[in-house]
């Protein structure tokens, strides 16, 4: 086998042990409110759920730590507005979020979660179309995002809602 | 940095009481705490209810009973126990006239209507809202949100009980934005109910009497006789007259998954048609392949089945033939597991 043909499969394997990996590991998933399950509580008292969003392959789920910042442009100003998540569901690590910032402007939701057992942080960032989740525009990691991952959501998202 | 909660100073912020560095502490404040955003707009809505208080007249027995109050020896115990339960009365009356004004004002006509071509104006249950072509109009929902109508549409204004509003769309379109608990507001239709489940959609009512209802957040039901269609955002669902709900589906479908649905619905080659979906579905098309379980023959149950399952198999403890026997509990735990690629 040609070097430049190793390289490739070598690329391309750990490419997929990669993606298999990130399937077994701490992340976040998010969902459509329904998710959340029609039967709960907080979705039937609460109004202006948009998303639901969920801890995955945690050993102490109950324990998850689930928190968030709504990252946008308004004005051309930047903005950084901390989330109130609803809990839906402790023991599963489900919770929703409710529509909660300015009407105006470019959002991206920058959600953060981290799990005791095993020690594991992870993150997702969500644009939004006003209201609306955009999933197929949506990262997620299996750490925490960088600054730089954030800002340049916040950029990409403004740029094309511009 | 001011990071105490404000709530304290939210009323005199209202009224306009605080001086300018103040304001300006609580603007800033504002910008970064939901919390006191809401408690905010908690009294920014009492204030428009007290707003449409009016000042009522006490009945002349009220004035008697002071008067007469007023008339006996002062220094009397008696006298003075009187005045004041006299004055007590004439507050509870004026409170429960105010309370009875506000409530039978509003409720006789619950709705506010805003056309393009005209002001507003307070409309009863009943009443017709029609657009003619390129005019527009807004309904104010309550407290719960809008619902834009758009040119050449007839809709009418139902009735408001428990909280409920319900509107009813002859024909045209509208798009409403409610953000409220769900089941607080209902669109009838000549093919179904869309319930709001707490979202923005739009839908459009054609002259047959079919529908459309597209989803833009949130989710909402289509209901008719016991069928019911879950539409999350992004996603699309018909109603047919006598029909009721057909099946929703992603508007990101592709184009020969989306065809193959409305021949399923429309029951021309339903076989072909639901050979093509079952083919072509991705895991989010689950949305439509959930719903396609209780609508076709047990032994095309399992392959959709079979299907869905290959994607995301149904979550412990629900089994294989609970759905297959169409369970209620384990097809709606199935759809919430589902919901999460959708």
């Amino acid at each position: 086998m040609s070097l430049p043909k190793l390289v490739t499969v070598a690329v391309a394997a750990a490419l997929v042990a990669t993606t298999a990996a990130a399937g077994t590991m701490f992340r976040l998933e998010i969902g459509p409110p329904v998710a959340a399950g029609t039967g709960s509580k907080a979705l039937k008292t609460k109004g202006k759920v948009v998303l639901a969003v969920r801890a995955l392959v945690c050993d102490d789920m109950a324990n998850v730590q689930i928190s968030g910042t709504a990252e946008g442009v308004r004005n051309g100003n930047r903005q950084s507005l901390p989330l109130d998540l609803l809990e839906v569901d402790k023991a599963q690590a489900i919770y929703a979020v409710q529509y909660q910032w300015p009407e105006d402007g470019s959002w991206v939701l920058h959600l953060k979660a981290s799990c005791a057992k095993p020690k594991a942080e992870a993150s997702t960032l969500v644009p939004m179309n006003k209201m609306a989740f955009i999933r197929e525009r949506t990262t997620v990691l299996v750490e925490p995002a960088t600054k730089k991952q954030v800002e340049d959501a916040v950029k990409d998202l403004a740029r094309t809602q511009s | 940095m001011f990071n105490r909660h404000i709530e304290s100073s939210l009323t005199r912020y209202c009224d306009g009481d605080l001086s300018a560095a103040e304001r300006q502490r609580v603007d800033a404040h504002l910008a970064t705490c939901a919390r006191c955003r809401e408690a905010l707009a908690e009294i920014q809505f009492s204030l428009r209810l007290v707003k449409q208080l009016s000042t009522v007249s006490a009945p002349a027995s009220v004035w008697n009973g002071i008067d007469s109050a007023l008339a006996e020896p002062r220094g009397s115990f008696q006298g003075r126990l009187a005045m004041r339960w006299a004055f007590a009365c004439l507050l509870v009356l004026a409170a429960g006239a105010g309370g009875y004004w506000w409530a039978r004002g509003p409720a006789s006509q619950p709705w506010e209507v805003a056309h393009t071509t005209g002001g507003a104006r307070r409309m009863a249950a009943g009443e017709w809202v029609e657009t003619s072509a390129g005019a527009k109009a807004r309904i104010i929902v309550g407290t719960l949100g809008t619902v834009d109508v758009e040119p050449g549409t007839r809709v009418q204004l139902g009735k408001v009980r428990d909280s409920e509003y319900r509107l009813a769309l002859a024909h045209g379109t509208i798009s409403a934005q409610i953000n409220a608990p769900p089941r607080l507001f209902i669109v009838d239709t000549p093919a179904s109910a869309v319930v709001d489940l707490g979202c923005a959609y739009t839908v459009t009512v054609g002259s047959d009497g079919a529908g459309e209802l597209r989803m833009t957040s949130g989710w909402a039901s289509l209901e008719f006789k016991g069928r019911e269609s879950l539409v999350p955002a992004g996603a699309i669902c018909r109603t047919k007259p006598g029909a009721g709900p057909g099946t929703p589906y992603f508007e990101d479908a592709s184009t020969a998954f989306k065809s193959a649905v409305d021949r399923f619905d429309a029951g021309t080659d339903a076989a072909g048609a639901l050979e093509m979906i079952l083919n072509v579905a991705r895991v989010r098309d689950t949305l439509t392949l959930w719903h396609l379980l209780s609508r076709v023959s047990a032994a095309d149950r399992v392959r959709v089945y079979e299907r869905i399952a290959a994607s995301v198999p149904p979550p412990a403890p629900v089994s294989r033939d609970q759905i297959l026997a169409l369970d209620a509990e384990a097809l709606r735990k199935w759809r919430e597991e589902l919901a999460w690629k959708w």
